[in-house]
């Protein structure tokens, strides 16, 4: 019961975040914005429309926004959002690493079954990152497990937050914070607003697609966003991920209350921060490594 | 019918698989048909003694317990798989790959490895390292290619230094008598001083670690692997390699233990293997070359793994869910293996046999081609790449676990360091395995045909895509199923308690339904409509296309100190009077750092001093002689 309605209401919030961050980046570079209900529009009036497929694809072409929607999914249930409760096998902290990277292998093979130099590119990047951002992804998952003494995510609530463990949780949350944006394709690492081969990433690989499958892998990453957006901030403040029913409205308020700040977050980074050269990525993964591995020996030392 | 029958059935059988094509000329089929009789009956009598539990004493000093019972399984199942491929695979190489030749050396080679693995005395033990380790020569030079004679000389020298690596090492072992049999040695072993035990063990490490191609000796496994006939390539990675870690293990049984510096020069070996193998595993764009690579990845985890362990054990830590983790991992690891190894030879040799090439850069298309086997490989693929819902990402999820939970236990600093520096490598590796599989999978089956024989690739026979179905099928079900059996029947019970096992039903089943629910949203559009890919107007090419070079790039760049690619551009001028008008040709490599940096230095110094003794050998009799009384008057004084 509490795990559908942990599901339901990260289905339901998702595209929220999304509109947030685009609402917040537009207004913080003096822009109007468009209202943050947009992109619910967007899925909508996709679900609606007719699919086009080329020619020189396969079968794997239409399995992939299935994968990646299933994967996104397994993501909103095994990490806590509303509510501290996940289930034993899928909270596991190297299953949810396993499922995060079985999502992009599939959007690369999406990419790569299109016949199209763009799709491929945005493959092959992404890939690239995948691969390079892996063993700080390890050690960022070891770093979540030592901290909360539990291999799922469901025992976040109770991260001891004390004078003491301060430094060693911003060693990891920023090391996560890291993390979080790449596998997000978000600044510094990739630009979601253009459509020049030159930035391009994720939206290269999503070139293809339309209708109904597009908004499976639109709506896919925006649940991504959602779900480990604000898991640094859950790892902060953990009283704000409930442990059982009491205070649903409170709960949900929590919730969305971090949307909006991890929104907000999101959207200063893009504005401050410059795209970094995707060939300047390794000192963008050798960072995050080295945070994360300082977090990781502050906390064992503690 | 007794086992022990049985048994001598089954290695007869092997034997006569052999005999058949040399006897009776073109009949592979009979060979075939022999050899599945010969392993079925093999896995019979492994499988027996592994359930039961009970000790097998077999005739001509073999025993079999329920460790060695594991690996003739593996070699029975192997030799099984790659008999019914070679049915259909090897008819098609009528003239690069007679029959006669492969079989025979076949035959040999399955036997050699039984016995390896069953031998209980040194001897025995040698001689069957020495027939296994000949007959894979006479494989991987099956075609009697240049290319071909050149890794086998490469793969034969190789293999003797492991071999008098292994003599010298077992000859401080058994103190000089080559004789003895496990337990004799063990005797030995105990009397031994530690600087002796150390260097044995370290020896015997560099002679199976080379057979299992460990970095720095994994120079020959590369060239060689990829020359045999695909079905031979699939047991030479997916079997002998596992056969060589079992050598490895056979050691450790009979020493009283392991040194802390040993187990410290194994864990850095076996680390070195899992990124090199990995690194270089990203760039290639031969097919099996890849897959070799990747071979020599996975045998570094494994033996990392062991090397964790016996680390573990020298500093006196003993967490059971830790141990059991490790050792779960690389029992689980060398089955996966060992499945989606072969499975991938299989399926890349029935590849190679239709389009003619073993270059991923002329490949492509082919999932249009072939829907049904596409997903065979697909499957494969995500096991090599280690990803769920596949055993092998159940056995690496064991792996790491295993390593944080060293961590989350209170133990130094210094052994929390140390796991956390091996869990980093191993998320290294990971990353660069999941690159290769999906760069290999979707350059060569994704995407338009490349070349005029991809895209008039004709149907595969069912004996060449049957093998590589069971191995999918494997690989999907040993995370599956492993769990209940290790809890019900092996008193695996403390993995599920503490937590080291995750239930991969749960997993695979709710990614389906989340699948299944995309499908349904997947349907809800106004129908599908068949288009080109878009193009801004310029048709596009099959050339257009990222090639498996190509798709590496930024890989190659970012480990371009360690990869050394090299780059030249020769550029000969067509006319005197412009020089832009000119013929340009571009030569590009990737260099092996090994071979440079260790190998061909060798060699060079191996040249220098053949040089110099060259001069003593000038045709004059009356110096040779001279040589040879010095040489007996010096081996007196030693004798002496």
């Amino acid at each position: 019961m509490i795990l559908a309605f942990n599901l339901v209401s990260v289905l339901l919030c998702a595209p929220l975040m999304v509109g947030c961050v685009r609402f917040f980046k537009a207004r913080l570079q003096n822009r109007r914005g468009a209202p943050v209900y947009i992109p619910y529009l967007q899925l909508l009036s996709l679900l609606k429309k007719e699919e086009t497929i080329t020619r020189h694809s396969s079968w794997v072409f239409r399995v992939v926004p299935l994968v990646v929607f299933a994967t996104a999914l397994f993501l909103a249930l095994g990490i806590p959002t509303v509510f501290a409760v996940v289930p034993e096998s899928v909270g596991n902290v190297f299953v949810l690493a396993g499922v995060l990277a079985l999502g992009s292998a599939f959007l690369v093979m999406g990419g790569m079954d299109t016949a199209s130099t763009f799709g491929n590119m945005g493959s092959s990047r992404e890939m690239t990152l995948a691969t390079l951002i892996e063993p700080s992804v390890f050690v960022s998952v070891a770093a979540l497990s030592l901290l909360t003494g539990a291999t799922t995510l469901g025992a976040i609530a109770q991260v001891p937050v004390s004078m003491t463990t301060a430094g060693p949780i911003l060693l990891v949350v920023l090391g996560l914070i890291y993390v979080v944006l790449l596998e997000n394709a978000r600044y510094p690492v990739d630009n979601p607003a253009t459509h020049l081969e030159l930035t391009m990433v994720h939206e290269a690989m999503l070139l293809e697609y339309s209708g109904p499958s597009l908004a499976l892998l639109e709506y896919a990453s925006a649940i991504k966003l959602a779900v480990l957006g604000t898991l640094p901030l859950a790892l902060l403040l953990p009283w704000s991920v409930a442990s059982s029913f009491e205070n649903i409205t409170i709960s949900v308020m929590v919730f969305l209350f971090k949307i909006v700040v991890a929104a907000l977050g999101i959207a200063l980074i893009e504005t401050a921060v410059v795209k970094m050269r995707f060939y300047r990525m390794q000192e963008y993964t050798g960072i995050a490594y080295l945070i994360s591995v300082a977090g990781v020996i502050a906390l064992l030392a503690l | 019918m007794t086992t022990t029958a049985l048994f001598s059935i089954g290695i007869l059988l092997t034997l006569c698989s052999g005999l058949v094509t040399l006897i009776a000329s073109r009949r592979n089929t009979l060979a075939q048909v022999v050899l599945m009789g010969g392993s079925l009956c093999m896995g019979y009598v492994a499988m027996q003694t592994f359930v039961t539990g009970e000790m097998l004493v077999l005739p001509a000093f073999f025993v079999m317990k329920s460790l060695e019972a594991f690996f003739v399984l593996l070699i029975a199942l192997g030799s099984f798989l790659a008999a019914v491929f070679a049915y259909g695979y090897l008819p098609r190489y009528r003239d690069e790959f007679p029959a006669r030749r492969v079989n025979s050396a076949m035959s040999l080679f399955v036997v050699g490895m039984y016995a390896v693995v069953l031998a209980t005395s040194l001897p025995v033990f040698l001689v069957a390292w020495e027939l296994m380790s000949v007959s894979a020569y006479f494989l991987i030079i099956a075609d009697r290619s240049p290319a071909s004679l050149s890794a086998g000389l490469f793969y034969f020298i190789m293999t003797h230094i492991g071999l008098s690596c292994l003599l010298a090492g077992f000859g401080i072992f058994a103190q000089g008598s080559f004789l003895g049999s496990w337990e004799v040695l063990r005797a030995h072993a105990e009397t031994l001083s530690l600087p002796w035990l150390t260097t044995g063990l370290l020896l015997l490490f560099a002679g199976f670690g080379s057979k299992a191609g460990l970095v720095p000796l994994h120079g020959w496994l590369p060239h060689a692997h990829p020359q045999a006939p695909s079905h031979a390539s699939a047991l030479l990675s997916g079997v002998m390699l596992p056969v060589a870690f079992f050598g490895f293990v056979r050691v450790l049984q009979i020493v009283p233990g392991v040194p802390f510096s040993v187990a410290l020069v194994i864990l850095f070996c076996g680390l070195l293997s899992a990124v090199f193998g990995a690194l270089y595993a990203t760039t290639e764009h031969d097919v099996k070359k890849l897959l070799a690579y990747s071979s020599i990845e996975h045998m570094g985890l494994i033996f990392a793994a062991l090397a964790s362990i016996l680390l573990l054990g020298s500093v006196g830590f003993t967490v059971s869910a830790v141990t059991t983790g490790l050792v779960f991992f690389i029992g689980i690891h060398i089955v996966n293996h060992f499945f989606f190894k072969v499975g991938l030879f299989f399926s890349y040799g029935a590849v190679t046999s239709e389009i003619h090439t073993r270059n991923l850069d002329d490949m492509g298309g082919l999932a249009q081609t072939w829907p049904r086997f596409s997903a065979v490989v697909l499957l494969l693929s995500l096991a090599a790449a280690a990803l769920p819902p596949t055993g092998v990402f159940l056995g690496e999820w064991a792996l790491v676990q295993s390593l944080v939970l060293v961590m989350m236990s209170q133990v130094p600093l210094v052994v929390s360091i140390v796991a956390l520096a091996v869990l980093s490598v191993v998320g290294l590796s990971a990353g660069l395995a999941l690159f290769a599989a999906i760069k290999m999978f979707s350059v060569s089956f994704l995407g338009r045909a490349r070349t005029e024989h991809s895209a008039h690739a004709g149907a595969l026979p069912l004996t060449l895509t049957l093998p590589p179905l069971a191995c999918a099928l494997g690989v999907v079900m040993s995370g599956l199923v492993v769990g209940p059996f290790l809890s019900g029947e092996m008193k695996g019970v403390v993995l599920l308690a503490e937590g080291v096992l995750v239930d991969m039903w749960l997993v695979a089943g709710m990614l389906t339904v989340f699948a299944l629910v995309g499908f349904f949203i997947q349907r809800m559009g106004r129908g599908v409509r068949v288009t080109d890919t878009w193009d801004c107007g310029a048709p596009l090419t099959p050339r257009m296309q990222y090639t498996a070079t190509g798709f590496a790039a930024p890989i190659r760049f970012f480990f371009r100190t360690i990869l050394g690619s090299r780059k030249h551009m020769h550029v000969e001028p067509v006319t005197s009077t412009n020089t832009w008008i000119a013929r340009r040709t571009l030569t590009w490599e990737i260099r092996s750092f090994w071979e440079d940096a260790l190998y061909s230095r060798i060699v060079n110094v191996l040249h220098r001093i053949s040089e110099w003794v060259r001069r003593i050998q000038n045709g004059v009799v009356q110096l040779y002689i001279l040589v040879v009384i010095i040489t007996l008057i010096l081996t007196t004084i030693i004798a002496l």
